[in-house]
Parts: C-alpha cells; structure tokens; sequence
C-alpha cells in the first residue's frame, strides 16, 4: 500500500533550506525561540493566565 | 512525621519525589518504588535508536542520587494497593515485589500516609501479534529497546553498503497508540542518518500512523500562524516527509506483525500488507496492572482504576461524543475521588477522553491517538502533585495547586537531524495542549502562543534540554530552578 499525498505535499524553497542552517540567522532564532519558550512555561506555571 | 509513597521513577515520579524531598521536613519520609534501577531521559532514546548516542548517556543509577538527596530507594514494582489499610489495621499500605538482583522476588508490604501513582505505562506488545522487541520490530520506548534498534539499523547500513536497498517501516504499532511524536523524530532522524552515511539512496521509507493527518500528534493537530495564514500542522509535516522523501500512511491500525512484513488495516482503503527490512514500531499503552484492594481483601481495582489500568482521579469520565468533549473534563489536582491521599501522575493518569477526534473501523476499534501526557506535561503534574502533597502534610485541607493539561501549555522540540552545523529540529508550542473551544473557539487554542518552526536553532536547544533536564534529574546544583 501506498499513498499519492506526499506528491502534492508544500516543500520549502531553496532559500527556506539555506536559512534553516545559515548560522547567523539560527543564532537570532534560537535567541528567538528561547524566549518563546520561556513565555510558555511561565505562562503553564502561571496556570494558563 | 509523614511518609510519602512514590510509584515509579520516570518524569512525573522523578520530579514529584525530588521536589517532595525539597518541600518536606526532615522528619518527614519520601520512598520512591520503582522496578528499574536507572533514571532513563527517554526523549534521548531516539539518537541512542539511531547510534549517535550510546545508553549510558541517556541513563544513571538512581540508587546514589537518591542516597543523597536522603530518599529512600526501593528497586520493586508496586503489586497492590491497600488504600484503606488490611484487616484490622486501618494505616493505608502498597504492597511491592522486588526486582533488584539481591532480593528478586521478594514481597514487602510498605505502609503509606500519601501516595502517588507515577508507574507510567505497561508497554502493550502484545496488543498486536508479532509487535516489540524479541518478535518482529523494534522500539526506542526504552533505552535497552533503542540499543537493540540501533544494532539492528548498523547491519542495515552495512547492507546497503553492499549494494542491497532496504525499507524501512516506522511509526506506532496498532491503532490506539500514543507517543506518535516520538516515532516522527525516530524517522527523521533515520533518513537524516542514512544521508550522513551515504546509503540514502538505497532506503525506501515509510511513515506508518494511526493519525488521521500527519502532525496530529494525539493533541488533534496545531494551527501556527505563520507566513500570513493560520496553517495545520499537518501542512509542515507532510512538507517534511516530502522534502525528504519519506512517505506515509495515515489512518492505520496494525493487525499483526510477521518477519518482514506487517498486516494493516487503514480506515480509507481497508486491509493491505506492508513489507519491511526493519520496523520500529511502537506499542499502545496500559495501566502497569496494579490491583486494589478493600481492608477485607474484596478487589476493588474498578473503584480505582479505569478499564484500561490508568488510575482514575478528579476527571469528568462520564461517556459523551466529541463533540461534547470540554476542557473542564480533564482533572486539575489528580487526587483519587476515592482516597483524598492517593495521586495519580502522568502517564499514570487516566485521561478522560482522548484530545484527537476519535476514529473508529467496522469492527468498533478505534484508530486515533490516545493522548499523550509526556514530557512538559508529566513533569509539571508531578510537581504541582508534590507542592499539593507537601502543604496538605503542613496542614492544608485539600489541594491547590492545579496542573490542567487544558491550562498549561507545552514547548517540544523534535529533532529532525543530529549534527551541531547542519542539523536540524522542529520546535513547537502550543497552548493550551487540550483545545478549550470555550475560550479559544475558532481553533481552541491561542494562536499567538502556538508556533512552530524547523531549523538549526531548535537542534542546539535539543542538545541544551538534553544536558539540562539530565542535570536536573541528578539533583545537582541549581536544579530546581530549572524549569519542567
């Protein structure tokens, strides 16, 4: 058994590809993505407020 | 003088013991029943099932950490509970069977004043002939299991070195699984292995789920705002698989598992056969097995627990349609309605209902997610199960502190390739995990507080919790200001 899905599936351009690993960028990101982070968890301990 | 009782030693146990330990006097006694002598850091186990990690990195020996932090250890499985006491002496009590080697076998009745039921699952097998280790797949539920899964993917390889091409089938082994997160980053991170080691190309892989779309997850999908629109998850999920050639079949129960091949069932296109070289495919989960009993030894195991061996606390389980589901259903406190002093938490836990609509065959069987109640979730439970414990010994009348997974939110990151420069994982919140369509009713969650992207980033803050939940789990310095 197979499926036909993936052939219509949305894939990343090129410049989606570069910037996932283009070490600038994934620096600021993963300042980004830390503080998003944080915000949830003091948010859950915060019991949802 | 109290004594706490801490079933299991996972996440949730972990936690609660440690913060129980923490909040306590020190006349004040916490034992922690657990039938595995290590501490596993189980989100790990996917780069130890794929060889970039050997088991003592995700693993320790409890024993020592507990030794310091004066908890009182006993390597056993709980085998019954005596809520109410036996015969005539009133004092509520958990009986243990041994598993450490110096004393398997043996039987100790452990006296209690509070417990809490953190077993986490039985890993259900045999749920599906054929399934699991020893049979016909593989798994990465357990460190062992991800050793063995990684032995069997390095001869892979090497036959594909040869010349030969191999297929691959991941994903969760029957249709009421759970953990199908867990089998997404195992395939990913396979693919992303098998590229790193030049045989990508003579891998077939398939992604084998009983999700109704991709990027479910059992928590019925995300929407994350990005690029202008409020996308599903299952958008970015199928772009994964695509961009990396993976396929996938969604819907699917898995009725047996022979050597290379496994019999499936989907609810779009019925039965079919899927062959495979190797197959990591996970179990469905139950309660450990745990019996109850009355002080006049009549069973009482359905006053407490539900059909399927979770314990049953301050949720609502009366039976409704999904449509009825609300986010009030899921408990806050986790306390037993029918014992004020016993806890259920985790995976331990029963849910009310699952949090992905449920999908059923011909036959009545579903084939949906169960929930999952990992990771962030478990640990915060175990926490606030711990400070509620800790003040009703204090003298508090009731707990407090609630941890509603319809009240909290969790932060995940999948990794989807191992590598400190071209690596990559997908880091996701959502908030809350249950939807509350009464507060968020468009998708039931706050779409500004649920986003999810792919990149590098997410690979070094993978390797970031790695250390830091791992550290907080020793009891070293400074752990308890480490976020769950």
């Amino acid at each position: 058994m197979t499926n036909q899905e993936w052939l219509y599936a949305t894939k990343p351009t090129r410049g989606t590809l570069f910037l996932r690993t283009f070490l600038p960028y994934q620096m600021w990101r993963f300042l980004v993505l830390n503080l998003k982070m944080i915000g949830i968890i003091r948010r859950s301990h915060g019991g949802g407020e | 003088m109290s004594r706490i009782v801490v079933l299991g030693a996972g996440v949730s146990g972990h936690t609660a013991a440690a913060f129980l330990r923490r909040w306590l006097s020190k006349r004040d006694e916490v034992i922690v029943v657990s039938p595995q002598p290590t501490y596993n850091w189980i989100p790990s186990n996917i780069w130890v099932g794929v060889g970039l990690m050997g088991k003592e990195q995700v693993t320790f020996p409890l024993a020592p950490v507990y030794r310091k932090a004066n908890i009182d250890f006993k390597q056993a499985r709980a085998v019954a509970l005596f809520p109410e006491g036996k015969g005539v002496d009133p004092q509520p009590l958990v009986e243990i069977e041994y598993t450490a080697p110096d004393r398997s076998g043996g039987h100790e009745l452990v006296k209690y004043d509070y417990l809490i039921n953190a077993t986490g699952p039985k890993l259900n097998f045999d749920a599906t002939p054929g399934l699991g280790p020893g049979k016909n797949s593989v798994s990465v539920c357990t460190a062992d299991h991800a050793v063995e899964a990684a032995q069997l993917l390095a001869e892979k390889v090497e036959r594909m070195r040869r010349g030969e091409r191999q297929r691959f089938v991941i994903g969760v082994g029957h249709g009421g699984a759970t953990c199908e997160g867990a089998a997404f980053e195992y395939v990913v991170n396979l693919e992303f292995e098998l590229r790193a080691r030049k045989v990508r190309d003579k891998a077939d892989i398939l992604f084998l789920t009983n999700e109704y779309e991709v990027g479910d997850f059992g928590v019925n999908g995300v929407h994350i705002n990005r690029g202008g629109y409020v996308t599903p998850g299952r958008i970015f999920a199928e772009s994964l698989f695509a961009e990396r050639g993976i396929r996938w079949i969604t819907k699917a129960h898995v009725r047996g598992v022979e050597p290379g091949l496994a019999h499936i069932e989907t609810l779009d296109k019925g039965l079919g056969e899927v062959e495979f070289d190797m197959a990591m495919l996970l179990p469905p989960f139950t309660g450990v097995g745990i019996r109850a009993y009355g002080r006049d030894g009549t069973d009482r195991t359905s006053d407490l627990f539900a059909p399927n061996g979770f314990m049953k606390v301050d949720a609502d389980y009366a039976k409704k349609p999904y449509r009825e589901w609300r986010a009030k259903d899921w408990p806050r406190f986790y306390q037993s309605p029918a014992h004020k002093n016993l806890f259920a938490a985790g995976i331990a836990f029963a849910p009310p209902h699952p949090i992905s609509e449920p999908h059923t065959n011909a036959e009545g069987l579903m084939i949906s997610p169960a929930p999952p109640r990992t990771g962030m979730p478990s640990a915060m439970i175990g926490k606030a199960v711990a400070r509620n414990i800790a003040d009703m010994v204090s003298g508090s009348p009731g707990p407090a502190h609630a941890a509603s997974m319809a009240e909290m939110g969790a932060a995940c990151v999948a990794s989807a390739g191992a590598n400190p420069f071209t690596g990559t994982a997908a880091s996701l919140t959502v908030f809350p995990i249950v939807p509350d369509f009464e507060r968020y009713p468009e998708y039931g969650r706050d779409t500004d507080a649920t986003f999810g992207e792919i990149g590098l980033a997410g690979h070094w803050i993978k390797i970031l919790l790695h250390h830091l939940f791992l550290h907080k789990a020793r009891m070293r310095p400074g752990w308890q200001w480490i976020p769950e």
